[in-house]
């Protein structure tokens, strides 16, 4: 199924990337995944009835859904056959195919009105679903809070003895994003506060973290809302060598707030590192936003023409305009994003790092 | 069926080691919103729903079937504890 000779990909395109994210079984991973997503996409559109009315706010998903489902080439008889398949070649992946699952099951309901879309994939009979899809045992997860890892790792490259870092990092979630950090920078990093918006997902990180911090790094934990002003954030500008957000900012609702803010929160020489998912190219689909689409807070963002065309994932040259707008400068793609993606077209994974 | 003491503090003793709490089932009152911004209450979340919702059909099997169910019974350790207490739980 892999549309991509992998043997024909030019992987000097990713040099930058470590060496886990350049293998085969990395590309067909993200290649499975997408066919499942286009495959489920086309199941939900094909079991509604014509001339269904989509219920208003809820147009935005369903367009998508459409555009993935005339996209799809599977030919498989049915879903249950693909995943089948898919776990027989690679189970870590069913955590994945789980949350787009429930995702697909619930989407009827939702486009109709008659279900809101957190119900949909926070559903209590499915309690550990996302605990499950953001892991580093889900290799699709571990995949951006490794390359995010590694951006900040470069980031620092010939720092010198500036003393331990101080590292800021929003939406961390249940603490991947932060494994992955203490495992590639743990012996330079002092004070570390994880933050995020759910006190849950904070809680259950401090549990998985505390004690097992690498190196001499202290961990904090703090509730932080992005969607709140800036002012109110428990963390206090101009004082963090590295603010690290892995799988965050494409879910806030004012980017452009949020960056600033999050600019004024760097010390001199400091470096804003994101991981995310980056469209290959302006307005294209990529499969995590079938289940992302489902929140109210992704399809709620502010707009804007040049640095935020749509809502939730952004491209390449929006992250640019976004981080420039909010006065970052000498934004870097890990790996050149337009390179990767001449090298192989569905590529979607970045990590970019920004100075104040 | 009445409430018993006991029956408050193993819901309070499931709650903490559930959702990993930092707080003793004394510091946790009955009556208190378990959900929300509330200042005086747990400060739990719709991530922290999936657990309870979840441990309560494994501590005590019974089953919470809809949202306005959840919504009802989950407003504090008291209301729970009516509701289990009426589907038989000690």
């Amino acid at each position: 199924m892999l549309t991509t000779d992998y043997h024909k990909i030019p992987l000097e395109a990713f040099e930058e990337v470590p060496p886990e994210l350049k293998t085969e079984a990395f590309f067909r991973a993200h290649e499975l995944v997408s066919a499942y997503v286009g495959l489920r996409a086309r199941e939900v559109v094909e079991s509604l009835p014509p001339g269904t009315a989509v219920a208003p706010g809820r147009e935005h998903p369903w367009d998508w859904l459409l555009r993935r489902a005339r996209a799809c080439a599977v030919s498989t008889a049915g879903s249950a056959e693909l995943r089948g398949a898919i776990l027989a070649e690679e189970a870590a992946l069913e955590p994945a195919l789980d949350l787009i699952d429930a995702a697909a099951e619930g989407y009827p309901a939702f486009l109709k009105g008659e279900r809101d879309g957190g119900s949909v994939i926070f559903d209590p009979r499915r309690p550990h679903l996302w605990e499950r899809y953001f892991s580093n045992a889900n290799p699709l997860y571990a995949a951006g809070n490794l390359l995010a890892a590694h951006a900040a790792g470069i980031a620092f490259e010939g720092r010198g003895d500036g003393g331990p870092l101080r590292v800021l990092e929003v939406g961390a979630g249940l603490g991947s994003a932060a494994e992955a950090l203490l495992e590639t920078l743990g012996d330079r990093i002092g004070e570390y506060l994880l933050t995020d918006i759910s006190p849950g997902f904070l809680r259950q990180a401090r549990d998985r973290l505390e004690g097992r911090a690498a190196g001499g790094a202290r961990l904090a934990f703090r509730l932080l809302d992005l969607n709140r002003a800036p002012a109110s954030w428990a963390a206090g500008p101009g004082a963090w060598d590295l603010v690290h957000a892995v799988n965050v900012l494409h879910a806030v609702r004012d980017l452009g707030a949020a960056l600033r803010g999050l600019r004024e929160r760097l010390a001199p020489g400091g470096a804003l590192v994101l991981g995310e998912c980056v469209r290959p190219r302006r307005g294209e689909p990529v499969h995590p936003e079938m289940v992302f689409l489902l929140l109210d807070e992704l399809r709620e963002a502010v707009l804007d023409p040049e640095t935020r065309p749509e809502p939730g994932f952004l491209d390449a040259a929006s992250w640019r305009a976004s981080l420039e707008r909010a006065g970052f400068s000498r934004v870097r793609f890990v790996p050149p994003f337009e390179r990767a993606v001449a090298a192989y077209p569905a590529h979607c994974l970045a990590a970019i790092i920004a100075r104040s | 069926m009445p409430v018993s003491d006991a029956l408050v503090l193993r819901i309070k003793q499931m709650l903490i080691r559930q959702l990993k709490l930092k707080v003793t089932p004394e510091e946790i009152e009955d009556s208190s919103p378990l959900f929300g911004e509330d200042p005086g209450g747990l400060g739990l979340d719709s991530i922290d729903v999936l657990e309870v919702v979840a441990s309560i059909e494994k501590e005590f099997g019974v089953q919470i079937r809809t949202q306005e169910e959840g919504e009802r019974v989950l407003r504090s350790v008291a209301a729970l504890a009516e509701f289990l207490a009426a589907k038989g739980v000690r």
